[in-house]
């Protein structure tokens, strides 16, 4: 639930980010000057079509790309790098084959050189939590992918950040089970309460799961439209069901439609 | 059933292998200079054996050393490789072109340069397995997939976390088939060695033998020569098997 006071300090806050990859012979520009901020405790969507730069944007958030114009906060304080308390998934579960699933859980605090006795208490219940209790000593191959999915999620919450990035994290995955991921992510959201951003090109899952959607223009992105989930919390799966629902992913896939639109002519 | 039988099956082919080349060599009296029979050469074995087992200590234990020297600066020199940039530009094409070279031509090289004996021997033999050792390390390092790469920078980590934690375990697997080959390659290194410079060993025998027309002795020294390169290969396999228990993956 986005925190509306006027004092609170944003979670994250982009100014005037653009990026321009240096690819030869021309260079790639992927962002062209957006400014947005995540309030804490908030959950925005960045929905656009695939390669339009989202995921650039998720890396300059998560500290692994640098702006090539304007600058980006984090609590207040300038972004320098990856930001301890921030935990990130991405496409794939990327689960190291090697480990255990709890020592997938547990690989955060691994390179944050935080001892595993101090965390894996945490891991634990988090694994229960998903419902991967039983599955600790499991290695990744003898999982579901949306199990592997679900532990890579206890993984970017172990360390208890303030704030979550995740680039389409459920793209990999059939209808079905990413439509129980969704359910997983809502539920442990609506105990946390933590900022994330979320980026996806499934108009319904952000919609279902999102305070606020950013949609994203063609490349180089730009924010092409903002839009505020009216829906209150907690949230139920069959909200997509739902003509108001209905009504709003219409209307986004329109705003989705004429930006290609405007691409082509 | 079948599964237990199944070693049996080649043990027996090369039994009846044997026991031809036997029949043959009696039956169209192929003079054992030419060709000795496996029954003389069994003999030969039995005879030669405090003398076969002496240089096949020289042999086992050169091979088995450069082996060693030749895992360690094979992983070393990869390693060097996939954390500096700069080693990668200056080593890694000429490596590929050491790669390409019959590397068993420059053997007589060594011996100008650190004469007979056995640190020449262990030289030649450590450079001939070198090369697959560090082919196969850089390429597994170079193989860590960039997700997981990622993943290990969001968290701040370091190159040497990178290195520690994604591209080493990656590497595995690559590494050990890399040693399988460079396990052969080691032996094949000491033998030419010997041919070449030593005093002692397998290789030397065979030299000793071919001079006083001791065939018999020759396939005898390639007997033993069999079973130890079989030793080593199966010591490789052995600790690849223990690896893939302790942090197997099947992929």
């Amino acid at each position: 639930m986005p925190d509306a006071s006027p004092l609170a300090v944003e979670a994250i806050r982009f100014h005037e980010v653009g990026k321009t990859f240096p690819t030869k012979p021309v260079p790639l520009r992927a962002v062209e000057r957006v400014s947005f901020g995540v309030a804490r405790g908030e959950l925005l969507a960045i929905l656009g079509p695939s390669g339009c730069g989202k995921s650039t944007l998720l890396m300059m958030a998560a500290g692994l790309e640098e702006p090539t114009e304007g600058r980006l906060e984090r609590g207040g304080m300038p972004l320098v790098g990856p930001h301890r308390q921030t935990g990130v998934m991405f496409q794939d579960a990327t689960l190291l084959p090697w480990l255990s699933v709890l020592d997938n859980v547990l690989f955060p605090a691994t390179i944050r050189r935080i001892p595993h006795a101090k965390v894996v208490d945490r891991a634990m219940e988090l694994l229960r939590t998903v419902g991967l209790k039983g599955f600790e000593r499991a290695r990744p191959h003898e999982l579901s992918g949306g199990m592997r999915q679900r532990a890579a999620i206890c993984r970017a919450l172990v360390l208890d950040p303030d704030l979550l990035l995740m680039d389409e994290p459920f793209s990999a995955l059939d209808a079905i089970t990413r439509d129980e991921m969704g359910d997983v992510l809502l539920d442990l959201w609506q105990h946390t309460h933590k900022s994330a951003i979320f980026v996806t090109h499934s108009i319904r899952e952000a919609v279902l799961l999102a305070d606020r959607v950013l949609v994203m223009s063609r490349r180089p992105a730009t924010v092409a439209e903002e839009l505020v989930v009216p829906f209150p919390r907690p949230r139920d799966p069959r909200l997509a069901d739902t003509p108001e629902f209905t009504a709003i992913t219409a209307h986004l896939r329109g705003v989705i439609a004429a930006g290609m639109q405007g691409e082509m002519a | 059933m079948t599964a237990a039988r199944l070693p049996a099956a080649p043990l027996l082919a090369a039994l009846l292998a044997l026991a031809l080349w036997e029949g043959l060599v009696r039956w169209a009296r192929v003079p054992a200079v030419l060709l000795p029979s496996p029954g003389s050469v069994a003999t030969s074995l039995w005879e030669a054996a405090p003398l076969l087992a002496r240089h096949a200590l020289a042999t086992g234990g050169a091979a088995t050393g450069a082996f060693l020297i030749a895992l360690a600066a094979g992983v070393a020199l990869a390693s060097l490789m996939v954390l500096s940039p700069l080693a990668t530009r200056l080593l890694y094409p000429n490596l590929l072109l050491f790669q390409l070279l019959p590397k068993v031509a420059l053997g007589p090289l060594f011996v100008v340069w650190l004469g007979l004996g056995l640190p020449s021997l262990m030289a030649f033999a450590v450079f001939v397995s070198l090369f697959p050792v560090a082919i196969a390390m850089l390429t597994g390092l170079r193989a860590a997939d960039p997700l997981q790469i990622r993943l290990c920078q969001a968290q701040g980590g370091s190159g040497w976390q990178i290195f520690r934690y994604i591209r080493l375990p990656t590497a595995l697997p690559f590494l050990f088939a890399g040693a399988k080959v460079a396990a052969t390659m080691a032996f094949t290194g000491a033998v030419v060695g010997e041919f070449i410079s030593a005093d002692a060993g397998l290789g030397w025998m065979v030299m000793q033998a071919v001079g006083r027309s001791d065939t018999p002795l020759i396939f005898a020294a390639l007997a033993v020569l069999c079973v130890l390169g079989a030793a080593l290969y199966a010591l490789v396999v052995l600790a690849e098997d223990a690896a893939r228990r302790r942090w197997g993956t099947r992929r």
